[in-house]
């Protein structure tokens, strides 16, 4: 009786003790997609906005996860090519199973991804600046839709300058999206195209271009050529003896890691370019971001508008799970319209009708040491505008159509294609 | 005092501890899990609360963008519409013909106004405006102060609608201003612009005013904010201060009057929101209020937006919840507590009552009834019974307990009377004890004593009772004993027992041994000590004697052993161990007949156990075999040793080692045989010698006298060589005697040999060879030319003889050796060199070789292995090399050869180089001056000493003998300034010709010559002036120098 008295208490308030303190499962980690082209002619510019990602998802991680659990991101290769992007971004969804997907720089994989995404009501976060004229509730744009960069630009550049505007860019539908716009927009205030002029994604052959230039002497060359093909142009353009003071080229898609990559005596020194960020901006949130990226990637290395934007995108996307308490893609979308957050650029936030950033417009000058000058700069963060008021949706939709058909069922025109 | 009464004086109750416990433990347990549900449903429902004030931020956000978006989307359809294009160029041409006023712009402001009256109130916007590119403002509704200004103007370049303006010209985008206040129309205003183009040309701007009225409804929907909700709209003022830009339910006048320090502590929400941080939680708000409270910003106002509700409303349905918990709680511990209470009380009642009974027992008592308490069932019952049970034992027991002790008195009565009769017995026995014995207490008291050690000690045993015992001892012994006494008393080991052997002090003061037996007792808790003394003092004399005696023994120089009757060894002492070789152990119960040597006859031993048998002492030489089996000689003792009644009872053998002492004995005779036969050789050799010469002159003269043709001729020529072998066989004779005098010089024997290689050649057996290995770098001796060529020749000789026909090899080396003491113990004459360098002379034959018995003779004079023989060419050459202070060493083995070592000391170094031709270095040439008597018995010494003084330029005068050198000192002494006396003379010896020329002239320079060494010569004459001393034989050098050094002082 005595015994009894005192182990059976004892072992009951055991073994409720022992139920209450036993260890809780793990639980398991958030699956994230990071697809970016690691492999191709696209890969140069990809792997830092990869690097930029993971970057923010270690820094969450670090930092004790999101809701008790890690983010395990999950990286595939889009191999530069569009049709791999979509095969990858299915792959990443339906049998990964990630939450979400931070990915896509050429505009072709976007518009690749973007079905697939939008058939599985997923989720992805875009880093880099783009022509416009689209909207996805599955997509979110960080990067800077035309009347953040390439208007704001036009502007400037016509009251700077003049309006007599030469056009070059790569051959695939960025370019020449941006050109019908900026073609529009020069028309309404009186200004003229000289000429509209295409190279291949990764050509070198720039001197038919470069002696055009030089022929029709433009006020101001705005230029949209991607990735290699920058490298050798501006070359050509010193060569021919065409400086900044003669006839200024404003870049639209040669950030930090493309200037570091140019050749080293003097090629595009004093000539401009228009992001919304620029490593050089002077700010804490950006001092933290610079030395973060480089303590983590090494110090010789810069960082640029589409990294920014996509580390912005991994940080607003944790935000959305925390408010939701959940990384449900459904529940995340539902209030991803309502972050923002104090930028390495400034203030950015989500514009809830567009699933686009308010962002704020810049142009540098690109100093001797191969850096940018911030020279302009908008007072405030600009509402993104994805369909500039010059246009609409429908006739948008169709000038687009007429590319993808015109270049035979794709995004970018075919490899033996020149101009359009 | 009864037992309740016990009871109430005990400080502590079981029932008050119980109490006490068991509502520690739940005041503890409804503490601790009341305080944490209090803070887990605080916090659950707070945060339950702030996910449901996010909804309603997000709705009121999305409301807020809406409105905005709506008053977008209404404008950019109408800068879609051509008409606006059309009326605002109308309008503007109008105006660049004289602004606002001009009549153009007027009618053409008028044609359109209708219109846009009716878009204004259809849209529910506060004005609309036409503006060209210029920046004019061309046309308004509502025609406030702004109408005709321009834009560009620096007045007006920051307000709201020409940044609207300027993102539409500039960036053709159509967007809203923030909310700011707008002069114009004095209060606060947004305005959203859009660009107006025709046919794809910009041709100016279409911008609204929107109604303030309605975004401030938007804002101030506060369903589901309860009663003090509230939403806070603010923007950045400046880097300290926010501003209100809508107003709050709490202050209707706050929008833009109302601004929030930054840096005030309070507000945090809205501060937060305005730098773009979404949140949420519990904060302070603007009216230092605990607030619920949501924020975002809001891109589109550019402001910060915070929804918030106190604390105080929003946790009120649970504070109710949380009261009516604490009052179940407490009303639950107060109905615990009684149960508790009352439970207890009934358990802990009995015990007390039992506790009551027990002492009213011992109180005497003895009617006590617990029956009622036996009667409940438990631990306390049972208690109850048993102590009824143990008290009704008790009453037996005291029955049973009063005849028990009645016994006990009877057992005591007779076992005290055993006790006594014990105690007499004791007592006797310890009175008439042989032993001292002392009882003392621990402090070292007397507590008795018998009259052994009255007797003993010479005290009364009343001078002794209660006395220190350490009266009985030595003073020396009093500080131990009592530190003895002192650690016992300390100490709880077991009972000390203990013997030792101590000294006690009589009454007289006399100190004598004791043997003490120590044992401690432990007598009725009193720790007491029993000392047995025994006088020992007879016993010590006999031991002290006995040990001197074995030590006596045992230390003795002569070996003693000691047998019993039948002759085994019971005892052997150290020396008997040392000198048989055997231990002790293994000579101990044996005979000495294993050190029997079986070089005595039987008749010997037997007269020996005859004469100590019957008790007489017996004494003899005896030869012993020795444990390694070597013979020893001892003169030994045989005592019998007899008991009281006269019995032998063994034998004691004192034994001395007397084999060294035979061995010297024999060596002493041997070398006194020889050194007479020297005396007698020496003696007949110089007589002989006379004689020979007589002989020979006689022979000689007798042929001059003679015809050559006469027959006697021949027999004269026979005398003369039979004369002068007789001359040469005394000359060996004298050698060995050593008389043959002779003169030393630096002497290269390795050029001796060699100079004398033919006539070795010669002198030897053709069937011979000459081996020569001679030293060419060989120090030089000390020595006589003549005999170092006699010794080699005597020895090659010998050794071609003893090869004899047969071929045979004879070798000669030379060579310089280093000689130690070990070396030269194997030496012949070895008593006469010390160690050092020495020059070696080796001859070898290969020739018969020598057995034990040759060797050990070789040397006697007239010992010869030879028909023809004379025996005396060994002993000269032992003569020679001892008078050169040399040795021999011989090495010879039966058949197989021999080889004569002779060793002679280097020479001193004196100057001059060594090798060069003899004599030629010693001269020193005209150094001295001055006369010198040479006296000297023998003439050869004389003739020589006087050529070497002459040759070192002095004059010499001689003298035969000491009485002829006194007489011619006496002549001439004043003309003489040194002597060179011999010590040996026949008429007057050297000692006392000294003694008279000290008397002639005592400052008389005598240098003193010898063939005994200078120590021996000079101690006759100690302290008597002698200038010197050289001894014989000396070198021409030594001599000159002596003289040289001695005169120039």
């Amino acid at each position: 009786m005595g015994k009894w008295l005192l182990w059976l208490p004892v072992s009951v308030a055991l073994l409720v003790a022992g139920y209450a303190f036993y260890p809780q499962p793990v639980p398991p980690p958030i699956k994230v997609g990071v697809l970016h082209s690691l492999t191709g002619t696209m890969a140069i510019s990809e792997k830092p906005v990869m690097e930029a990602t993971l970057l923010a998802i270690d820094q969450i991680n670090a930092a004790g996860g999101l809701l008790g659990r890690k983010i395990k991101p999950v990286v595939a290769d889009g191999k530069s090519d569009p049709k791999v992007f979509a095969r990858e971004a299915e792959r990443l969804i339906s049998e990964e199973g990630v939450s979400v997907i931070f990915g896509c720089w050429t505009s072709a994989s976007r518009k690749e991804v973007k079905p697939v995404v939008e058939r599985h009501h997923s989720l992805l976060f875009y880093p880099v600046q783009y022509e416009g004229l689209e909207q996805s509730p599955n997509i979110v744009y960080l990067g800077a839709a035309p009347n953040q960069q390439i208007l704001p630009a036009v502007h400037w550049a016509a009251s700077k300058w003049g309006k007599r505007f030469y056009l070059v860019g790569s051959d695939y539908v960025f370019p020449h999206a941006a050109n019908w716009l900026i073609a529009k927009h020069l028309k309404a205030i009186g200004g003229t195209v000289v000429a509209e002029r295409y190279l291949p994604l990764g050509s070198k052959a720039v001197a038919a271009v470069v002696a055009d230039i030089k022929q029709s002497h433009p006020s101001v060359v705005f230029n949209t050529i991607n990735g290699d093909s920058n490298i050798a142009f501006f070359h050509a353009l010193r060569v021919a003896g065409i400086t900044a003071d003669t006839i200024p080229v404003v870049s639209f898609s040669v950030g930090e890691p493309q200037l570091a990559a140019l050749h080293h005596d003097g090629d595009a020194v004093g000539h401009y370019a228009a992001w919304n960020y620029f490593q050089t901006i002077d700010t804490p949130e950006n001092r933290a971001f610079v030395a973060a990226f480089k303590q983590r990637y090494g110090a010789d290395r810069v960082v640029s508008d589409p990294m920014e934007a996509a580390w912005i995108g991994v940080k607003l996307w944790a935000d959305a799970v925390r408010a939701v308490q959940s990384g449900d893609t459904t529940l995340v979308r539902q209030i991803i319209d309502h972050q923002g957050m104090r930028a390495p650029e400034g203030m950015v936030s989500i514009a809830e009708e567009s699933h686009h950033a308010w962002k704020t417009p810049r142009i540098a000058k690109i100093a001797a040491d191969r850096t940018f000058s911030v020279v302009w700069q908008q007072a405030d963060p600009v509402r993104p505008q994805p369909f500039p008021v010059l246009t609409d949706k429908a006739e948008a939709t169709r000038f687009l159509q007429q590319l993808y058909d015109g270049w035979g069922g794709q995004w970018q025109a075919p490899a033996a294609g020149g101009r359009k | 005092m009864n037992g309740a009464a016990v009871l109430k004086r005990a400080r502590r109750s079981l029932f008050g501890e119980f109490m006490a416990v068991i509502t520690l433990i739940v005041l503890l347990l409804v503490a601790v899990l009341g305080w944490y549900a209090w803070h887990a449903e605080e916090q659950i429902t707070t945060h339950r609360y702030l996910i449901n004030l996010q909804e309603i931020a997000l709705e009121k956000d999305n409301a807020i963008r809406a409105f905005i978006n709506r008053q977008i989307a209404q404008v950019r359809l109408l800068g879609r519409m051509a008409e606006n294009s059309r009326a605002l160029e109308e309008i503007a041409a109008g105006f660049r013909q004289g602004g606002v006023d001009a009549p153009a712009c007027r009618e053409a402001s008028a044609r359109h106004r209708d219109r846009y009256f009716d878009l204004l109130t259809q849209g529910g916007y506060y004005d609309l405006f036409l503006i060209d590119l210029d920046g004019n403002i061309v046309f308004t509704i509502k025609h406030e102060r702004d109408f005709g200004t321009n834009l560009n103007d620096p007045r007006y370049r920051n307000n709201g609608l020409a940044k609207v303006y300027r993102a539409a010209i500039e960036r053709m985008e159509v967007t809203n201003s923030a909310f700011a206040f707008y002069p114009p129309s004095q209060e606060p205003a947004g305005f959203v612009a859009t660009p107006l183009f025709d046919h794809g040309l910009l041709v100016g701007a279409l911008a609204i005013q929107f109604d303030t009225k309605a975004l401030y409804e938007e804002v101030n929907d506060l369903i589901g904010l309860g009663d003090s909700g509230e939403v806070v709209l603010a923007r950045r003022l400046d880097g300290q201060h926010l501003q209100a830009i809508a107003p709050l339910r709490h202050d209707p006048d706050a929008a833009f009057k109302r601004t929030f320090a930054v840096d005030g502590g309070l507000s945090r929400p809205i501060i937060e929101a305005t730098q773009g941080i979404s949140g949420m939680g519990v904060a302070t708000d603007w009216r230092g209020k605990r607030v619920m409270a949501v924020w975002h910003y809001l891109p589109a106002l550019k402001a910060g937006m915070v929804v918030k509700v106190d604390v105080d409303e929003a946790m009120a349905p649970w504070r109710v919840v949380a009261r009516t918990l604490l009052g179940v709680v407490a009303l639950g511990m107060l109905l615990a507590y009684l149960l508790i209470y009352r439970f207890a009380r009934s358990r802990t009642e009995p015990l007390s009552r039992l506790t009551a009974a027990s002492y009213d027992y011992i109180a005497g008592d003895g009617s006590v009834d617990i029956s009622d308490v036996a009667a409940i069932n438990n631990e306390t019952g049972v208690l109850a019974d048993a102590l009824g049970k143990m008290l009704a034992q008790i009453e037996r027991g005291k029955a049973e307990q009063q005849r028990l002790l009645d016994d006990l008195a009877e057992n005591n009565r007779q076992l005290d009377r055993r006790v006594a009769e014990q105690t007499a017995h004791l007592r006797a026995v310890i009175d008439h004890a042989a032993d001292g014995i002392v009882v003392i207490d621990s402090d070292g008291i007397m507590q008795r004593v018998n009259p052994a050690v009255e007797a003993m000690f010479g005290y009364a045993e009343a001078d002794l009772l209660g006395e220190d015992v350490t009266m009985l001892m030595p003073a020396h012994y009093r500080a131990d004993h009592r530190h003895a006494l002192e650690r016992r008393r300390r100490s709880d080991d077991a009972p000390l027992m203990l013997s030792v052997e101590l000294e006690g002090v009589r009454r007289s003061g006399e100190e004598f041994p004791l043997d003490i037996h120590v044992a401690e007792m432990r007598v009725g808790g009193e720790r007491l000590f029993l000392g047995i003394l025994r006088d020992i003092s007879k016993r010590r004399k006999l031991e002290a004697a006995q040990r001197q005696l074995s030590l006596a023994v045992a230390h003795a120089e002569d070996a003693i052993f000691i047998t019993d009757r039948n002759g085994v060894i019971n005892y052997v002492n150290p020396a008997y161990a040392r000198l048989s070789g055997y231990s002790a152990d293994e000579l101990i119960g044996k005979t000495p007949k294993m050190m029997k040597s079986g070089k005595m006859e039987k008749a010997f031993y037997q007269r020996m156990w005859k004469a100590i048998l019957s008790g007489r002492q017996w004494r003899a030489e005896f030869v012993n075999r020795r444990r390694d089996g070597t013979l020893y000689e001892v003169d030994q003792s045989i005592s019998p040793i007899k008991d009281d009644v006269g019995q032998v009872t063994g034998f004691v053998s004192v034994q001395r080692d007397i084999t060294k002492e035979k061995q010297q004995r024999e060596q002493l005779e041997h070398t006194q045989r020889l050194e007479s036969l020297g005396v007698l050789a020496g003696g007949i050799a110089h007589d002989f010698n006379n004689l020979l010469t007589a002989i020979l002159g006689n022979a000689a003269l007798a042929k001059m006298r003679l015809e050559p043709t006469s027959p006697a001729v021949e027999m004269l020529d026979n005398v003369e060589n039979a004369s002068e072998r007789a001359a040469a066989l005394c000359k060996q004779m004298l050698a060995y005697s050593g008389k043959g005098k002779f003169v030393v010089e630096q002497v290269n024997l390795s050029e001796l040999v060699e100079e004398m290689t033919s006539l070795l050649s010669v002198s030897i057996s053709k069937s011979v060879v000459m081996r020569f290995d001679l030293s060419p770098q060989l120090p030089p001796i000390e020595a006589d030319v003549a005999q170092m060529q006699q010794v080699v020749m005597n020895l090659v000789i010998n050794a071609s003889e003893a090869i004899g026909d047969r071929s045979g090899i004879i070798t000669i080396h030379t060579g310089a050796v280093e000689v130690d003491a070990d070396y030269i113990k194997t030496t012949y004459l070895k008593e006469h060199i010390q160690p050092g360098r020495y020059v070696a002379l080796e001859v070898s034959d290969t020739g018969c070789g020598m057995d034990e018995e040759t060797r050990k003779k070789i040397f006697d004079p007239f010992f010869t292995t030879k028909f023809t023989g004379r025996g005396l060419g060994m002993s000269a050459i032992l003569g020679i090399v001892r008078g050169h202070h040399g040795a021999i060493k011989l090495y010879s083995e039966k058949g197989k050869g021999t080889t004569f070592k002779l060793l002679f000391p280097c020479a001193a170094l004196e100057g001059g180089e060594q090798g060069k031709a003899r004599g030629e270095e010693q001269r020193v040439v005209g150094s001295g001056s001055g006369t010198v008597l040479v006296v000297d018995d023998e003439e050869t010494i004389r003739v020589t000493a006087a050529a070497m003084l002459e040759d070192a330029g002095f004059t010499v005068l001689t003298a035969e003998d000491g009485a002829a050198g006194v007489e011619m000192f006496r002549q001439r002494h004043d003309e003489i300034r040194a002597v060179l006396l011999d010590m040996t003379m026949p008429r007057m010896g050297g000692e006392e010709a000294f003694r008279h020329m000290r008397q002639i002239d005592p400052d008389v320079k005598v240098v003193l010559s010898s063939g005994y060494n200078e120590q021996d010569a000079t101690s006759h004459f100690a302290g008597k002036g002698l200038a010197g001393f050289i001894q014989k034989p000396y070198s021409p050098k030594a001599l000159q120098a002596k003289f040289v050094q001695l005169l120039a002082e």
